[in-house]
């Protein structure tokens, strides 16, 4: 067996996701010694841009930025580090009786599309949103905190505990009742409360779904649309953008970042194993047999692979391993990207472009996207799938040829576990792909004409090829009970793990996933104050 | 001295009747108004069929809490609460089945031949879960605080159940923590091995709420109604009924039948007089409304506070119940246990099934196989059906109120077909000795028991209407923002099951405010 000898390490990352290149950013830049392994050929894990097709480039798996957190930019230099974002200029939806709505970043020109569908819909789109920010504004801090622990005896915590429910109680009665429903409802219920038309709380509902096993109309989804009033791109409020270059680019200037202060990355590097002994882990183990030894190891994987996978059960109490294994993943999407000759051309609005400069949902009605869920749930993709969109090629030409496009496809339902396992995706892989050209054909009449490559991405893919498991984009489901004090286990919310010096550092962690860096940046900042490092 | 003080109940259901005693008791002098002619409300005895009866569209009294039964008296009325719940079967097609006590810590029996490892889980799960009765009981007697305005009292009190809660240690915590906000299908795939068991319990988690097994909140339900349920009384439903209506009577309550409210009379946001249908009014400045919330809101006549008027429109109550009722010339024998009688059975098959009937109705669709709450009065009480004959009634939690194409007769025969079937493959005699059938969609629900939305919980279950949010964060305190006008009905906290605590709770808040 190979040693590395000659170094020895504050800490080992385990991934070069966005995550853990945060993590160790933040560590580097408190002067520890830190190496990042990450098994694919380049860093970034689910947010990377490569040129799949040559001359363009694809997202290939996380498509738009916005939660990341400001402070984490300002704390790593970001920008100077070649970070940019592109807002979104508006969200489009066809329907398919040949009408259309977009809401722009222009209020007066959202109301006036709104008002086509309901005139009572568009004169109270700008308050929802108002409110909605509001709400925004309170969950914030619970987003840039570690998770509280309401079992703790720690006054500290209680403290904080205490607190929550101050800003809770200082809410006005109003803005109350749409807290409270936000934790409790489904989208669907929440938006019924405030809109009529169909048309217009499809599409919304939709940021409730994104990434879950569950419907429009479950219980427990409201409180994601929240996340589409907490994207803040330049301290802005609501924008979501597209990463220059595609969301490498964000991982790419994170790892400009953390190299700047030291770290160290090394790609190509898998690990295959994470050296335990005596409920201490001491370094990891290569593919190629390599031994790295360190203080500390700090996981930048899903909770799954890190423990079942990399530590091995035999080193875990029993009660934990229960636990993980009642940890839920069910990845319910998967990903389409194409390379297309021209820009394509919706049906319903025909020479112009302007409405293609941001996200296009294909979700025209609340019984299609619940239909949708329906047939996931007994273990089929949806044979009509909820579509997001991007043409990210309009607004950022270093991404394909002139005149070239690229357009991601975003798909969901498409459920891991398939009638007959999941291991049948590969047989079932471009039948899912041709599902989603038909869809998209029914408002892109020409689509199959101009499309010159197309990549597939399924849940199974997902796994075999980014690690995540089960597919699931955000490292376990976020739904209510996988939040917060229990994401991914009750009494180990706070990144630490049962087995010494092994940390966590990923979305497996709270709060979660999308390319927010809190969970890497937190766990650095909690690993720092403890004295582990 | 001066005449006692009046107040008008409206409502003789289980919480009317409650809300009623306790307000004479306090000395008030109090009349009921009942639009029926008898009392009982959902509960209340009705002949489908000459010398055939059911107990309203209320199956059990599992959710009676001993608070309210000591606190009205009713022991001297007669009610005796049981030693353990009644026996539910739940037959299945292919085996034995299984024989529940709800909410009994008892292991089902047929559970340990079915799947031995679950005899295991089942205790395992009681014990775990034995500790968040004492933080439910403490949540479901009282009002819920108000959080609005609230001042340091109010959060003290708010406090309190989080600091018992707290006590449990943070293993029980997190469980307890982690499993509320679950769908009844992960908290008991992570837990039973016995897919009918499992299928029973998520009924438990669904029955009320426009829920499938899959939906988070099933969850919490499942648990509210595993732990917080009694025993049940002697005589069910029926009994209870007459027990309330005896002591509400000897506190001197005064009772108006067929009356019909017409109106609530306003004046300067304070409650002035109740107008009947016959034109009577009946001035009072105090009045608890154990109807619907949306009924009693439309009730109004005058100037209605904006903020409660718009918070009852948005309670949600899409009924998914209809009742079928069948007189039968003999018991009904489940097949394979033709000498035992049930008083109680429930007919569901997989979790799987019961998510696709929910599916049925979420899509406003009619569902083929709808699983079947059964209750069989006159296998414990002869007043229930000639001797030797039966009388069932079922109810069908698959049948949405807004079916698309409306409850058509066709609609409800093929329903009421579609019941017996399903009820036929389980038993050995129904269609030989089926004397007459009746059914009400929800749609003839909400007319017969005057129910919002055909819902027979005046308000949906589930996380967003329960406690504080029940029936919505600006009426939960049991206020309308009319002064002297309380609602008391099941759609108020606890509401749903749990007869007459919303009742005792809305006039025990009446009291203390007025």
């Amino acid at each position: 067996m190979k040693q590395s000898a000659s170094k020895s390490y504050d800490a080992i990352i385990v991934g070069g996701g966005h995550n853990g290149l945060v993590c160790a950013a933040y560590l580097a830049r408190a002067g520890r010694k830190v190496l990042v392994l990450e098994k694919r050929h380049l860093v970034g894990g689910a947010a990377v841009s490569e040129e799949i097709f040559p001359g363009f480039t694809y997202s290939v798996c996380s498509y738009v930025v916005s939660l990341l957190r400001p402070w984490i930019i300002r704390d790593l230099n970001l920008v100077e580090h070649g970070y940019q974002t592109i807002p979104l200029e508006c969200s489009f939806s066809p329907y398919p009786d040949g009408r259309s709505l977009c809401r722009w970043s222009d209020a007066d020109e959202t109301r006036r599309e709104i008002s086509r569908f309901s005139t009572r819909d568009a004169e109270i789109y700008g308050t929802y949103g108002a409110t909605m920010a509001r709400l925004a504004a309170f969950a914030k801090p619970i987003i840039d905190s570690p998770a509280p622990q309401p079992a703790s005896l720690d006054p500290r915590e209680l403290l904080q505990l205490f607190r929550l429910g101050k800003n809770l109680r200082d809410l006005p009665a109003d803005l109350l009742e749409q807290e409270l429903g936000l934790m409790t409802m489904s989208a669907v219920d929440f938006l019924d409360a405030w809109f009529e038309s169909d048309q217009l709380k499809a599409p919304m509902a939709c940021s409730g779904i994104i990434g879950t096993f569950q419907g429009v109309r479950s219980p427990g989804t409201a409180y994601v649309l929240l996340h589409h009033y907490m994207g803040e791109i330049d301290g802005a409020f609501r924008s979501w953008g597209f990463a220059r270059g595609g969301t490498g680019g964000v991982s790419n200037a994170i790892a400009s970042s953390a190299q700047a202060f030291g770290a160290e990355i090394r790609t190509s590097a898998g690990v295959d194993r994470m050296l335990v002994a005596n409920g201490k882990c001491g370094g990891v183990v290569l593919d190629s047999g390599e031994e790295i030894r360190a203080r500390t190891v700090i996981s930048g994987v899903d909770p799954r692979l890190t423990f079942m996978g990399l530590v091995g059960s035999e080193h875990l109490p029993d009660e934990f391993v229960k636990e993980l294994t009642r940890f839920r993943y069910r990845g319910s999407s998967g990903k389409v990207n194409l390379a297309l000759d021209r820009l394509p051309e919706f049906a319903c609005r025909p020479g112009s472009s302007a409405h293609l400069r941001g996200d296009i949902a294909i979700a025209p009605s609340i019984d299609y996207l619940e239909r949708a869920y329906d047939e996931a749930k007994y273990g089929k993709f949806s044979r009509r799938p909820y579509l997001n969109v991007v043409i990210p090629s309009l607004v950022d030409s270093t991404i394909a040829p002139p005149g070239k496009h690229v357009m991601s496809c975003f798909v969901q339902y498409a459920p891991y576990d398939l009638e007959g396992g999941a291991e049948r995706w590969p047989e079932q892989r471009e039948a899912f792909g041709d599902t989603v050209i038909d869809t998209l054909e029914e408002y892109i009449p020409d689509l199959r004409e101009i499309i010159l490559h197309r990549q597939v991405l399924t849940p199974w893919d997902l796994e075999q090829e980014f690690g995540l498991t089960e597919g699931n984009i955000f490292h376990g489901e976020l739904s209510l009970e996988q939040l917060a004090f229990l994401r991914p286990v009750s009494g180990w919310a706070h990144y630490k793990t049962p087995i010494n010096n092994l940390w966590m550092c990923a979305s497996g962690t709270h709060p979660g996933g999308g390319i927010m860096g809190a969970p890497g940046a937190l766990a650095a900042k909690a690993m720092l104050k403890s004295g582990a490092l | 001295m001066s005449a006692a003080k009046s107040a008008l109940v409206l409502g003789a259901g289980h919480n009317g009747l409650a809300a009623a005693i306790r307000l004479a008791q306090s000395g008030r002098s109090v009349t009921v108004l009942e639009r029926c002619s008898q009392p009982g409300g959902v509960a209340r005895v009705e002949e489908f069929h000459p010398g055939y009866r059911v107990p309203g569209i209320q199956h059990g009294t599992l959710g009676l809490r001993r608070r309210v039964a000591v606190e009205l008296g009713l022991a001297s009325f007669g009610l005796r609460f049981l030693e353990e719940p009644a026996a539910v079967f739940v037959p299945q097609l292919d085996g034995a089945g299984l024989v529940v006590r709800p909410g009994a810590d008892a292991l089902p029996l047929g559970l340990a031949e079915r799947a031995p490892d679950d005899e295991r889980a089942w205790k395992d799960w009681r014990r775990e879960l034995a500790p968040i009765r004492s933080v439910l009981d403490a949540l479901i007697d009282q009002a819920p605080p108000q959080l609005e305005d609230a001042g340091l009292p109010t959060l003290l009190k708010l406090a309190r159940p989080g600091l018992n809660f707290r006590r449990l240690g943070a293993d029980a915590m997190g469980r307890i923590l982690r499993a509320a906000p679950m769908c009844a299908e992960d908290l008991l795939s992570d837990t039973f091995g016995d897919p009918l068991l499992r299928a029973y319990l998520a009924s438990r988690g669904i029955e009320g709420a426009f829920l499938g097994p899959r939906s988070a909140g099933s969850g919490a339900l499942l648990l509210l109604r595993e732990l917080a349920g009694g025993n049940g009384v002697a005589g069910g439903a029926s009994a209870l009924t007459k027990a309330l209506f005896a002591a509400a009577q000897a506190a001197g309550v005064e009772f108006k039948f067929d009356a019909t409210v017409d109106a609530l009379v306003l004046k300067d946001r304070r409650i002035q007089s109740v107008r009947l249908r016959d034109d009577r009014g009946l001035d009072s400045d105090l009045v608890i409304s154990c109807l619907g919330v949306r009924s009693t809101f439309a009730l109004m006549e005058g100037v209605v506070p904006d903020r409660e008027r718009r918070a009852a429109e948005r309670v949600r109550a899409r009924g998914t119940t209809a009742a079928i009722r069948l007189a039968l010339s003999a018991p009904l024998r489940f097949r394979g246990r033709e000498t035992e009688t049930f008083e109680f059975a429930r007919i569901v098959d997989t979790t799987v099934e019961l998510e696709r009937a929910f599916d049925n109705t979420k899509h406003r669709e009619a569902c083929s196989a709808p699983w079947l709450d059964v209750a069989i009065p006159s296998a414990t009480r002869s007043d229930f059906a000639p001797d030797g004959h039966a009388a069932v009634s079922v109810l069908v939690h698959n049948a949405p109120f807004n079916l698309d194409g409306g409850w058509t007769e066709e609609q409800k025969s093929a329903l009421l077909e579609a019941v017996l079937s399903r009820l036929e493959s389980h038993t050995e005699n129904l269609r030989s000795s089926l004397v007459a059938s009746q059914h009400l969609a929800p749609t003839d629900l909400a007319e017969v028991y005057e129910l919002d939305g055909g819902h027979p919980m005046q308000a949906e279950l589930g996380l967003d209407q329960l406690w504080i949010q029940r029936p919505s964060v600006h009426l939960a305190r049991y206020e309308t923002g009319v002064a002297g006008l309380i609602l008391g009905g099941r759609a108020m906290h606890p509401g749903g099951e749990f007869s007459g605590s919303s009742g005792l709770i809305a006039a025990d808040y009446a009291l203390s405010t007025s």
